[in-house]
Order: structure tokens, then C-alpha cells, then sequence
């Protein structure tokens, strides 16, 4: 483990960017994206969001915590280097796995809008605002939007979580004008603001690699007061998987142990799973 | 909104409490109020440090924009970790456990923190630390050494803590001292 809190850290400035993040002395929306050996669909990404935010007053800045990758060490970093200007790179020099990848880059961000977003969502116009009216609700502490796949469809609107730890997408999306309160959403996307996210701790460290950190902190905002919130006025493509070449379907069952362990209300209060 | 909040912590200065703990502790105080109050301003006073008489706890209009005071044992218990007396009203203990592992994970906290000095603070001031997470690294510090130029860097502008003395001193001179 890395003793020093400072990785390597830089901001790309490639000579002929395919897409440049503008620059804010003081940003409202930190936007960090957690990569591990990620291609080149994160610049397509980073350009998407960019575009989507072309019309808007909304000052932001856009960090990369470029997770160590065994086999491929520099590709996201190549890619970023290549392509981009304005990004910011955090390189912890080893794998934090999704939560620390994510709680480093709150430590290097200041906004007081945390966004959380995966390598692999394309953005569409007018996603971000209808998420950040919801914002100064009590009773909200994650708000996210509708996740659809590339030809359309409703990937989810949130998730399920049932008794025995096993999850399924809601795939109702609400309309423009409602809302959903599920029990988590994928953190593909997750807007919160920095003191709500300093309220509850941040992401659990113990289901490293990846996977249920999400459903943990969901659990954690409805047990305090907070909670999640899908928005149907705001809409993103997920590639699923896009975040690596893997395209498996990974094996959380010891996350989901975990998360069985560290919330043992979970067997009680959820709903049995459907047959 | 409210222009400013004065809070007195009715606990003797201690001599062996390093600043950078007392700067910390306004820090925590001040994020927490800010998020009932955004924008307010913040000065802690000690007894013994203060101007006037302070209101109660229970009859001062607080939040608001007169003097109040908060009980020594509302922020601080000897026998408990600071942190979660300090946030035991409104932060869950569940929640800084989990920073706490967190920042263990990240290498923020760690042996090697046994020591809290000018570099560590310098490192920490670089990231977007939060008073959650410099209280935790502080308070995890057997030993503290920081100079006073270090505790000046933390303690933010020199104008914005002379606009506090002079409110201050508003609302001390407004108070009843009958």
C-alpha cells in the first residue's frame, strides 16, 4: 500500500485535443471517474460530457484516477494523453479498486458537487440540470439518472434489493416529470453533494475490488436520514462493461457476503427475492 | 440569512491542546453550522477568552445572530473519542468508522502518521482535506509539531479572520453585561 497521499498527478494538454474540459478557477461539479486499464471509450465519454454541458453556465472541472492495471499500465493514461486537454489524472500507482479510486479523487477535487461517473456513460443534453435541482432536498442524499442501453432501452432506473442480498433493475423508467426512490442505483452515475458525502462517510473500502460499495452506501444514506432518487428527466448511456475489455460477468458473491455481514437488517426488512 | 455566529466552548483553554487541534475543532464546527446556516461565520471563544457575558445554550436564540454558548460536554467528552463526541449529534459513529477505514485504505492514516508536523499538515492542506478527514488525522497523532506559520496556513485569510474579530466585537458590545 501506498504510504504517501500524494500519487502522481497531472493535467493533460495534448497538442491537438479531440476534446478540451474547460477550465474553472472555481468549480461547482467535480466530476471523477475511477479507470483501470480503460480504453479509448472513456475520451469518448469525456466528450460527450462536455458537449452536454456546451450550453450551460455551470462551472466544473473533470479528474481520471487512473487505476493501476497489471496488464495494461498506460492505456488509459496513453488515451488521455493523446486526445484530451483540461482532464485531470490521478495516478495512485497501484489498484485502490472503485471506492478508493473514488475517495482519492474526492480528496483531489473541490467542488461542492461530487459526480461520480463510470469510464463508460455517454451523456446526453440537459442530464446534469434536472439532477441538480434535487439536490437541496433533505431527504435525498444520491440522485442519479435513468441509465439506458445504446439502442434506448431502459438498463435501470434504480435497483432492488432483496433479503437474501441479490439485486434486479427496475426497468419502468418514471416519466419526464417523476421521480423514482429505489433502493440503490449503480454508481455509474451518482450526483451528491461534497457535505452529504462527507456526512456519511464516503465509500466503504471493504468490497474491494468493486461491486456493492454502491448498495452500502445507499443503505447507509436511508438509514441516516438520506436517501436515493432517480430522476426521469435525465437521461445517460451506460455500456456496460465498457470500462474494460472484460466483458464477463463478474462473481460478487463474497461482496454480497460482506454486505450480508455489515447489514444483517437487510435479511429482515427486504423483500424475498422473486421466485 | 445569518451574517454571523458566535459560539463559546465553556472549557478553560488548555495549555497542553495544540492549536491545530483548537483550529480543527472551529473547522468541524464551522462545517456543521454551515450546513444549517450556509454562509455564516464562525468564532470560538473559551471562558476566560471572552468579551461579554455569553447566553445560555437553552435560552439564547440560537441559530441566530447574538452570542450564544455550547456546553463543554455537548462537543467534548473526555472518555469518548473526539471525533464522535464531536459529531455524536450529528454524524453517526457508523459513518466515521467507515472514513477512518477509508483513509487507512487510501494511506492517509497510518503508523507512519504517528507524528502530525509542518510536511504532513503542508501534504493534507494540497488535497481537498475535509474537517472529518484532518480531525481523524490529527487526532491519530501521538505527537503534535506544528509551527505557527503552518496553523496560520490552516487557519484561512487574514481578512476574513479580522471581519470575525470585528463582529465579534459587535456583538460583544451588544450584549447585556447587567
Amino acid at each position: 500500500m501506498n504510504a504517501s497521499p500524494l500519487p502522481g498527478r497531472f493535467d493533460t494538454a495534448s497538442p491537438r485535443p479531440r476534446v478540451s474540459v474547460p477550465r474553472h478557477a472555481a468549480p461547482l461539479v467535480s466530476f471523477i471517474t475511477v479507470a483501470y486499464g480503460t480504453g479509448s471509450i472513456i475520451v469518448d465519454s469525456i466528450a460527450s460530457l462536455v458537449e452536454s454541458l456546451a450550453g450551460s453556465d455551470i462551472p466544473y472541472e473533470y479528474l481520471v484516477v487512473d487505476n493501476a492495471h497489471a496488464e495494461a499500465e498506460h492505456r488509459t493514461c496513453n488515451h488521455l494523453l493523446l486526445a484530451t486537454a483540461g482532464v485531470r489524472v490521478v495516478r495512485p500507482g497501484h489498484n485502490l479498486g472503485f471506492a478508493g479510486g473514488c475517495e482519492m479523487g474526492v480528496l483531489h477535487t473541490s467542488g461542492d458537487v461530487l459526480a461520480f461517473v463510470n469510464p463508460d456513460v455517454l451523456f446526453e443534453p440537459g442530464w446534469l440540470e434536472p439532477l441538480l435541482r434535487h439536490l437541496d432536498d433533505p431527504a435525498v442524499s444520491i440522485v442519479s439518472p435513468v441509465l439506458l442501453e445504446p439502442d434506448g432501452s431502459v438498463q435501470e432506473a434504480g435497483y432492488r434489493l432483496f433479503s437474501d442480498g441479490s439485486v434486479a433493475p427496475i426497468l419502468e423508467a418514471p416519466g419526464a416529470d417523476e421521480t423514482v426512490r429505489p433502493d440503490y442505483a449503480s454508481a455509474a452515475c451518482w450526483v451528491m453533494k461534497r457535505v452529504e458525502h462527507e456526512r456519511l462517510g464516503g465509500l466503504a473500502p471493504d468490497y474491494f475490488p468493486a461491486y456493492y460499495e454502491d448498495v452500502d452506501f445507499a443503505l447507509r444514506a436511508a438509514a441516516l436520514g438520506g436517501g436515493t432518487l432517480v430522476v426521469g428527466a435525465s437521461t445517460i448511456v451506460h455500456l456496460h462493461h465498457g470500462s474494460t475489455d472484460d466483458s464477463t460477468v463478474p462473481d460478487v458473491s463474497r461482496q454480497r457476503r460482506t454486505l450480508l455481514e455489515l447489514w444483517p437488517s437487510v435479511a429482515r426488512v427486504q423483500p424475498q427475492p422473486p421466485a | 440569512m445569518t451574517s454571523a455566529v458566535v459560539l463559546a466552548l465553556l472549557r478553560p483553554a488548555k495549555a497542553s491542546r495544540h492549536p491545530i487541534i483548537a483550529e480543527t475543532e472551529r473547522r468541524v464546527v464551522h462545517f456543521e453550522l454551515d450546513k444549517r446556516l450556509p454562509g455564516c461565520k464562525l468564532v470560538l471563544r473559551q471562558v476566560g477568552e471572552s468579551i461579554g457575558p455569553w447566553r445560555s445554550f437553552d435560552g439564547g436564540p440560537w441559530p441566530g445572530d447574538r452570542a450564544v454558548a455550547i456546553a463543554d460536554d455537548v462537543l467534548w467528552h473526555d472518555d469518548e473519542p473526539p471525533l464522535t463526541a464531536l459529531f455524536g449529534r450529528t454524524i453517526d459513529p457508523v459513518s466515521t468508522d467507515v472514513r477512518s477505514r477509508m483513509l487507512h485504505f487510501l494511506g492517509l492514516l497510518g503508523d507512519h502518521a504517528s507524528t502530525f508536523d509542518d510536511q504532513r499538515l503542508e501534504d493534507l492542506l494540497k488535497l481537498s482535506i475535509t474537517p472529518t478527514d484532518l480531525w481523524l488525522v490529527v487526532g491519530q497523532a501521538r505527537q503534535v509539531t506544528v509551527s505557527d506559520r503552518a496553523v496560520e496556513a490552516l487557519r484561512g485569510v487574514p481578512e476574513e479572520q479580522a471581519w470575525l474579530d470585528q463582529v465579534f466585537d459587535e456583538i460583544a458590545r451588544s450584549v447585556d453585561v447587567s
